[in-house]
């Protein structure tokens, strides 16, 4: 579309107008949750359950928007998440049959957890070599491998769910470490890393000149295969934690666990500003998106309306960002327009 | 053109008669008509939501909405009648209410991507959320199993029925054929009028369409009353071979019916979604998912095959080259 060049300029040259209309969103949200339910919302409880619902939106999210940046999708998230979690499932299963304890029990985590992260590596080089190899869409690739992820981790589990874990896994995804969530550190852990990934390291660069322009970043020299592939492998690695932490918080590792998180991951993250063409995200805007999200939903959760009054809120919301996006720029295109006239 | 069109579509073909085949020497029941009958019948709602994903898809974009949209008309429509103590309202007028909530909805869709020009992709991930949403937070969750009569009447009209050996009845359900008809009239709709036309021009390159003197608003309108139309019957047909309206029950399922389309060749710039395709796509498809029991395979191996047969088809596509989508397959 015509418009799309307009756009990327456009986000390019008011980067921190993004950051500051979220927060503002932010605010708007937690002000009007706090009138409504003051002696609930406000509560250092409230924000502690939050704490824990966050971490797997937000990893989700996270490995949406590093692949949009890319000019892609990753649908293949949550099935990559789940066929990592069933795996550790496995391990931490016999840890606990086999009564091990004390170093024993440590290095089955380790292994565990080493497994998990190896499946998300390998599903998401798997994702990352068709993409960049054979050019296909991301969107139909991961859609397939969407299917076949899920399908190897029901054939692995027959369908059933994989439970009964050493009592120490369980501690990881319910407790607090210096009176913040044990899952919200990870989060924040991640949040960090991919900052710095986006922000700070040649890859983050090249990864969104890719997404922005890959002909001119092939001509730049630059080897678009190779970023495309280590971006997908980034996003399977995000999704194995997602699987980890899950697992310690459920106590559980089920193959069709949590499918509603992929629209919602996809929606957090174009509500976090990320561009959906490829060529811009920022890890600042996806936090304030899903802090503004959960603040919804904890919020109707207070209100005593259940998760449907939540999803048409996350709809709502959504659309009219993106509508006041447009006004706004569409507002900026007419005073430049005028400048230029005059 | 029409070359790519066609060998897409006959190298589905290709895979449906290997896969049938096989599956007839393993058990030659699978190639009786009963089992014909159960797959058409099994994939009615399928292939009606398939068609209105592909027509969204032919002028460029992923629609995510069009299940949404389906149920959230067929619940309205049915809560309506059934409230009103309008039980013996008759088909027609209860399908038309249901198209125009289905219009309406998709409507709503296209003001955002049209006059916002927004991606189709980002703004359908919004609006199936808030109309699940509205839906079940404002209209009702409760199952509605007295459905108005003509609907009961139509959940069991059979034009044709065959008896295999065990003495087991299969019929030809009557909706499979009105499919069939809703499939022909898209297809001459895509193929022999300007605005069929003019889509296709819209998906291939919107900005060399516009240069073209193309109304892109407008035809994108017109394709969307369509494809809102088709998923406000799709919802009623889901409603009535389920015999009761459950709201929303079907959302979530989008990837599912979107693979069909891609698998029918809506993957390919040339040829963004075929007719034909989709059809065989939605075919494939159900052909996998109803058969594998059949072979004595266990039913959790079916996703697995899927999602093989999905990669498989479109690499296949793809090494034809006819997989032109570009790197922004998520996107407008």
């Amino acid at each position: 579309m015509t418009t799309r060049s307009g756009d990327r300029r456009f986000l390019a040259q008011f980067k921190d107008a993004n950051v500051i209309r979220l927060i503002f969103v932010t605010i708007i949200v937690f002000v009007i949750m706090s009138l409504l339910r003051p002696q609930l919302f406000l509560t250092a409880r409230n924000f502690r359950s939050m704490g824990y619902q966050l971490a797997e939106l937000g990893f989700y999210s996270m490995a949406m928007m590093m692949t949009m940046v890319s000019g892609g999708i990753d649908l293949s998230i949550i099935a990559i998440s789940n066929f990592s979690g069933i795996a550790a499932a496995f391990i931490l299963r016999a840890a606990a049959l086999n009564g091990a304890a004390g170093f024993t029990l440590l290095l089955y985590g380790l292994l565990a957890v080493g497994v998990a992260l190896l499946i998300g590596i390998l599903c998401g080089l798997l994702n990352g070599l068709i993409i960049s190899r054979l050019r296909i869409p991301a969107m139909l690739v991961t859609l397939g491998t969407m299917n076949l992820f899920t399908g190897l981790a029901i054939i692995l589990t027959k369908g059933k769910s994989v439970s009964g874990f050493p009592s120490q896994v369980l501690y990881l995804g319910n407790n607090t470490l210096l009176g913040l969530p044990i899952p919200l550190w990870f989060l924040i852990g991640g949040l960090i890393v991919t900052s710095i990934l986006l922000e700070r390291t040649s890859y983050g660069f090249e990864l969104k000149f890719v997404g922005q322009n890959p002909i001119a970043s092939l001509f730049t020299g630059m080897n678009n295969e190779k970023i495309l592939a280590k971006t997908y492998v980034y996003s399977g690695i995000l999704s194995a934690i997602v699987g980890l932490i899950v697992l310690t918080r459920t106590n559980s590792a089920k193959a069709d666990f949590g499918q509603n998180y992929l629209f919602q991951a996809i929606l957090c993250s174009v509500l976090g500003a990320t561009n959906p063409d490829g060529g811009y995200g920022k890890v600042t805007c996806l936090t304030l998106a899903l802090i503004s999200l959960q603040f919804l939903s904890s919020g109707f959760n207070m209100l005593r309306l259940g998760g449907y009054h939540k999803e048409f809120a996350w709809g709502v919301l959504l659309l009219a960002v993106l509508t006041y996006n447009f006004i706004r720029e569409r507002r900026m295109q007419r005073t430049g327009a005028a400048r230029a006239k005059s | 053109m029409k070359k790519l069109l066609k060998s897409n579509e006959l190298v589905l073909v290709g895979i449906i008669l290997i896969l049938w085949v096989a599956f007839g020497l393993v058990n030659p029941n699978i190639l009786s008509i009963s089992n014909v009958f159960s797959i058409t019948r099994a994939s009615i709602v399928t292939a009606t939501f398939a068609l209105a994903a592909m027509l969204v898809m032919i002028v460029g974009g992923v629609d995510i909405s069009f299940l949404a949209i389906g149920s959230f008309a067929m619940y309205v429509v049915v809560k309506y009648f059934v409230e009103m103590q309008l039980l013996g309202a008759s088909m027609a007028v209860i399908f038309l209410a249901a198209i125009a909530v289905g219009i309406v909805l998709h409507l709503i869709n296209w003001f955002f991507i049209d006059r916002l020009s927004l991606p189709i992709f980002i703004v359908t991930v919004g609006t199936q959320s808030l109309y699940k949403g509205y839906l079940l937070a404002f209209v009702g969750t409760s199952y509605i199993t007295r459905l108005p009569d003509s609907l009961r009447a139509l959940a069991t009209r059979y034009v044709a029925s065959v008896t295999d050996q065990n003495g087991i009845t299969y019929n030809l359900h009557i909706l499979v054929l009105v499919v069939a008809v809703m499939y022909v009239l898209v297809h001459l709709l895509l193929t022999y009028t300007t605005l069929g036309r003019h889509a296709y021009a819209i998906g291939a390159d919107a900005t060399a369409a516009k240069r073209a003197g193309i109304n892109i608003s407008k035809t994108r309108f017109l394709i969307f009353v369509i494809a809102g139309a088709i998923a406000g019957i799709a919802g009623m047909f889901h409603g009535t071979l389920n015999r009761t309206a459950v709201p929303a029950d079907i959302v979530g399922g989008e990837l599912a019916v979107i693979a069909a389309v891609f698998l029918g060749g809506g993957a390919s710039k040339r040829a963004r979604g075929s007719v034909l395709g989709t059809a065989l796509g939605v075919f494939l498809l159900a052909l996998i998912s109803n058969n594998l029991i059949l072979l004595g395979i266990p039913s959790y191996w079916q996703q697995a095959v899927t999602g093989t047969i999905i990669i498989i088809g479109i690499v296949l596509q793809s090494l034809r080259g006819a997989t032109q989508l570009g790197k922004k397959g998520a996107s407008s």
